[in-house]
Order: structure tokens, then C-alpha cells, then sequence
């Protein structure tokens, strides 16, 4: 059983992957490093779920699982784009590129 | 859920996840991909007809009510039209199996999203909706499509994050996922405000919303328009519905709670923003696709008012309705404007000179969604304007529903210019790009959903008896 003193640390934690992971995110540095941050993004949610399971109920565990099971699905798809969007270009870097202005 | 419900999405996905896998196979051609499809959708229609009856299975995540049922069989139907109209596109390519197959997966995503009661089922469905459109934006697979692609994944991954997040929070602070939870704490504890702020931060991507916005029209106009039809009509439609039952089943409505005051303003001032952005930057444009896009910011603005009206039963009403005519006239008019691009090669409004003597069917049918998006008396843009704004007033926000009102006589600007240039103009187009002998065939999807858009435009009840049980179960 977690002591509810030590719920802040991991609160702490998992806001600053999030916050990471947005940063890296919007950053938009290279499209390998965006994939990354998304991981970061949904393991924030993840340490959440199973932090607080502990206090809670086992539900939260359960969800981690399907998160984590989202997590790959997204590497997956993320990562096709990612091979689709180097044959194209021949680089990885999205904000080089101005047709739709981003 | 009810059994029949389940089938029916369990049906879809199958045929669509086994299609590509029977096309590698046997090498069928699109034409069998479209009747194995059609039968997966026929399929649907008569399981959701049946399932009133029959047993309730995952009572805790999904339910099965008339909304469900509704608007499940409508989705099946938009998506029906659309995929017959995407093959008529892409008969030539290789890869038309597959994205049938990944429209199909889709709609069933749909179909759980608009049914689920709990942010478990509604994270998975969502993720179930979107995960082949981030493929298919990709489709055509030139520059600006890879773009679109690279550009609607991490958005939409983003807004996932952040619903993802927001539940978690939620989940930390009350041990639950119901939806009912997120109002009884929500004034109390700041970081339960926080996990609402992220859910609707996500919600927002997913709809376009004002600060949200930015991908929307890019994406669209990005990637092939069939695609964008899918995105921009159904998939924002059953947002629509999931984000209906997050805000309607968790907070103590209709009445003088004054848990509903505080959301109500922040509702009416995104929707207010949105819709004006929306239109405003519409007018701007002189690309067809982007003043398509621009105007479905417009009309996520539009239902937000009713979100807005949240303290009167109507503005159940008022979304559903919007809902529905949103799905069929926004799906159709891209539609429209993915065949016009495909046989004549029109983008700009300058390529839209004329179309009217070239296209004589066509072009009516496209003037016929372009009126009911802009929300003229036959059609049921008409009538779900009508519910939005008549429950606004009604919920005391006169000032919301002239802006609303305001709105629409602009949005009619862009519209009538498009209707203009088809009638007004003489032609500058000579000769079509893509030459096909069956041009007639995709008349009859596109007639198809034009007959149910002035259908519901004259039959209501079927909308007002959902709306009307919905609101009694709460």
C-alpha cells in the first residue's frame, strides 16, 4: 500500500512526462523524436493509472494494460507513416516542409 | 449494449479487417470488395433493426438506447454512400480493398463510440475509429497527402494523450471511470477540474473546436477528399454524440443546479469563437476543399451552441439533429466535391465556372448540400438550426443564438459564391480530366443521401423520439 505522502512525487512525475512530451511534441524537431513524445505522453497517463491502482481499485491496473496495448498500436502506425514520410522526402524533419504550412 | 448492437459492429470490423486479407489471397477486384462490404453493411442495418430485442451484454461500458440506434443505422448508411463512392474514385487502384477495409473498421469504431457510458470503452472505441484514418489520410500518397498524414497523426495522437491524461487524473482523484463521477467532484477538487479540462481539450481536437482548430482544414484539404469526407462527416459526427452522453450523463441538468452555470458559459464562448472563426475564414479562401473545411469548423461552432444550451431538454434535441443532418450533408458535399475533382479536375473556385452546364446533376445535387449546409427551409441543415438556436434561446442566451444567427447569414456568402460560380459564370473547363463511361452510377449514392436529407428535413420524428427517451433516462 502506497503511503499517500509519496502519491505528490509520482503526481510530480507523471505531469512532468506529460509536459515533456508535449513540449516534444509541439517542437516538431523530427518526426522520430514526436513519436517518442507521444509514447511519453501516454505513459504519463499510464505511471497514473497504476500509481494510483494501488490506492484505488484494481481497475486502474487493468486499463494500464489496454494502454499500453494502444501505445504499441500507435508505435505501429506512427512508425509506418514515419517509413512512408522518409521515402518521400528523404528526411525526417516535418518543418522543412511548406506546402500546408505547419 | 444489446447483443444485435454488438454483432453488428463485430460484423463491420470483420469484413473490414478480413477483406485485405481475402484480397491478398484470391486478388479480387474492387468490385468484389464492394459487394463483400455491402454485404458486412447490409448485415449492420438489419442487426441494429433488430436490436431492441435479444440479451444485454457489457451493460457497464456500452448502452444501446434509440440514440444509439438512430444514429448507428445513419452512420452505417453515410458510410455506405461514401465507400461506394470512394470505389467509384479509386476502382483503377490497387490498393482500393484495403481502404474499403479500413472504412469499414472505422464505421464499427463509430458505432461503439456512440454507444459507450464509460471513458474505458470510450477511449478504446475513439482509438478504434481513428486508427485506419491515420492510414488512409496517407492514401493518394503524394507530397501534400503525406503531409496531411504526418500532420492528422500527431494531432490526433495529442488529443488522445490528453484524453488519455485526463482520465487518469480523474481516475486518481474518484477511482472510477463513469461518466458520473467527473460531475460529482468536479467543483470540489481543482485537479478533478483539471482531468475535465484535458477530457475536453481532447474532445475539442476531435471536433475541431476554436483552439483546436488549426489541423482541421489543413488536413482536409490535404489528403484525397473521399478521405476527408470520412473525417470531417462521420467520425466528427459520433465525437459529437460520445461527447453528448460525457457531458449529459454526468452532470445534474435541467434545472437550477447550478453545477451546469459554469460549463454553460465556457461552452458558449468556444462555440461562439469557433463558429465565427470558422466562417470568417472561409470566406477567405478561394480553394472549394478549404471552404469546405473552414465551414465544418463553422458547424462544429454551431452544435457547441447547443452544448451551450445545456440546461434545457431541447438542446438534446438540438445536437442529435445537428448531428445527423451535419454527418449526411458534410460527407456528401465533400463527396460531391471529390468527384467533381476526379472527373474534371476542379479545385479552385475559378475551375468551378460553369460546372453547372457541364455536370447539369451533379452540380444540382452539390447546390443541394451546399443549401442545407448553409440552412435553407427543405432541407435538414434547416430544421437542426432551428432546434440549436430555439434551444439557446430558450436556455437564455439570446445574445448566443444572434451570433449563431449571424453566422449563418454569412456562411450563405461562401456558399451562394460556389452556387454562382457553377450557374452564373460561362465555362473555362473544356474537357474532362477522367473520362469514365459509368459517370451516372455515383449519381445514385449522392441522390441517395440528398432524398434523406430533405427526408429528414420533413420527418422529424424519428430524431425528436431519440432525443425525447434520452432526456427521459437521464
Amino acid at each position: 500500500m502506497l503511503l499517500a505522502a509519496d502519491v505528490h512525487y509520482y503526481l510530480f512525475l507523471s505531469f512532468s512526462l506529460f509536459a515533456v512530451g508535449v513540449y516534444g511534441l509541439l517542437s516538431r524537431k523530427s518526426v522520430i523524436r514526436m513519436l517518442f513524445s507521444v509514447e511519453m505522453i501516454i505513459n504519463a497517463a499510464n505511471i497514473n493509472f497504476v500509481i494510483f491502482s494501488a490506492q484505488r481499485n484494481v481497475h486502474g491496473e487493468i486499463f494500464a494494460f489496454f494502454t499500453i496495448g494502444l501505445a504499441a498500436l500507435e508505435a505501429a502506425i506512427g512508425l509506418a507513416i514515419v517509413i512512408v514520410f522518409y521515402k518521400r522526402f528523404g528526411e525526417v524533419i516535418p518543418s522543412k516542409i511548406r506546402n500546408l504550412r505547419w | 449494449m444489446n447483443v444485435n448492437f454488438l454483432t453488428a459492429v463485430m460484423v463491420l470490423a470483420l469484413t473490414g479487417a478480413f477483406l485485405p486479407v481475402i484480397n491478398r489471397i484470391f486478388r479480387i477486384t474492387g468490385l468484389a470488395g464492394v459487394a463483400i462490404s455491402s454485404v458486412g453493411y447490409v448485415a449492420g442495418i438489419l442487426l441494429i433493426a433488430i436490436s431492441d430485442s435479444g440479451n444485454e451484454i457489457l451493460n457497464n461500458f456500452f448502452v444501446t438506447d434509440e440514440v444509439s440506434r438512430l444514429i448507428g443505422v445513419l452512420i452505417i448508411l453515410a458510410s455506405w454512400m461514401l465507400m461506394s463512392v470512394l470505389y467509384w474514385i479509386l476502382n483503377k487502384d490497387k490498393y482500393v480493398n484495403e481502404i474499403i477495409g479500413a472504412v469499414l473498421i472505422s464505421t464499427a469504431g463509430a458505432l461503439l463510440l456512440i454507444s459507450s457510458t464509460n471513458f474505458v470503452s470510450l477511449i478504446i472505441s475513439m482509438e478504434l475509429m481513428t486508427m485506419p484514418t491515420y492510414l488512409m489520410v496517407l492514401f493518394v500518397f503524394d507530397d501534400r497527402a503525406i503531409e496531411a498524414g504526418i500532420k492528422y497523426f500527431f494531432n490526433g495522437t495529442l488529443a488522445v494523450g490528453m484524453l488519455l491524461f485526463g482520465v487518469s487524473l480523474l481516475y486518481a482523484m474518484t477511482g472510477s471511470f463513469e461518466f458520473s463521477v467527473l460531475a460529482q467532484k468536479l467543483f470540489k477538487d481543482p485537479l478533478v477540474m483539471l482531468a475535465a479540462v484535458f477530457i475536453l481539450a481532447g474532445f475539442g481536437f476531435k471536433i475541431t473546436a476554436f483552439p483546436f482548430h488549426f489541423w482541421g482544414p489543413d488536413v482536409y484539404d490535404g489528403t484525397c477528399p473521399g478521405v476527408a469526407a470520412l473525417l470531417t462527416g462521420i467520425s466528427k459526427s459520433a465525437a459529437f454524440i460520445a461527447l453528448m452522453r460525457v457531458v449529459f450523463e454526468s452532470l445534474p441538468l435541467f434545472g437550477e443546479g447550478g453545477m451546469s452555470h459554469q460549463l454553460t458559459i465556457i461552452f458558449a464562448i468556444i462555440a461562439a469563437i469557433t463558429m465565427t472563426v470558422g466562417n470568417l475564414l472561409a470566406l477567405a479562401q478561394r480553394r472549394v476543399s478549404r471552404i469546405l473545411a473552414y465551414s465544418s469548423v463553422a458547424h462544429a461552432g454551431y452544435t457547441l451552441v447547443a452544448f451551450a444550451a445545456l440546461s434545457t431538454p431541447l438542446s438534446v434535441t438540438g445536437i442529435l439533429y445537428h448531428s445527423v443532418a451535419y454527418m449526411f450533408m458534410k460527407t456528401a458535399a465533400f463527396l460531391c466535391f471529390a468527384v467533381l475533382l476526379f472527373v474534371w479536375g476542379a479545385k479552385t473556385m475559378d475551375d468551378y465556372k460553369g460546372l453547372g452546364k457541364r455536370e447539369p446533376i451533379l452540380a444540382a445535387l452539390f447546390l443541394v448540400f451546399l443549401l442545407s449546409l448553409a440552412g435553407v427551409p427543405p432541407m435538414a441543415g434547416f430544421i437542426s438550426k432551428v432546434f440549436v438556436f430555439t434551444a439557446a434561446v430558450k436556455a437564455g442566451m439570446l445574445w448566443l443564438a444572434l451570433i449563431g444567427l449571424l453566422n449563418s447569414a454569412f456562411s450563405v456568402a461562401y456558399y451562394i459564391w460556389i452556387a454562382k460560380q457553377m450557374y452564373l459564370e460561362e465555362p473555362t473547363l473544356e474537357k474532362p480530366v477522367n473520362d469514365r463511361k459509368d459517370r451516372n452510377l455515383v449519381l445514385i449514392p449522392l441522390g441517395l443521401m440528398a432524398a434523406i436529407l430533405i427526408l429528414f428535413g420533413i420527418w422529424v420524428n424519428p430524431v425528436l423520439n431519440a432525443a425525447g427517451q434520452f432526456v427521459s433516462g437521464l
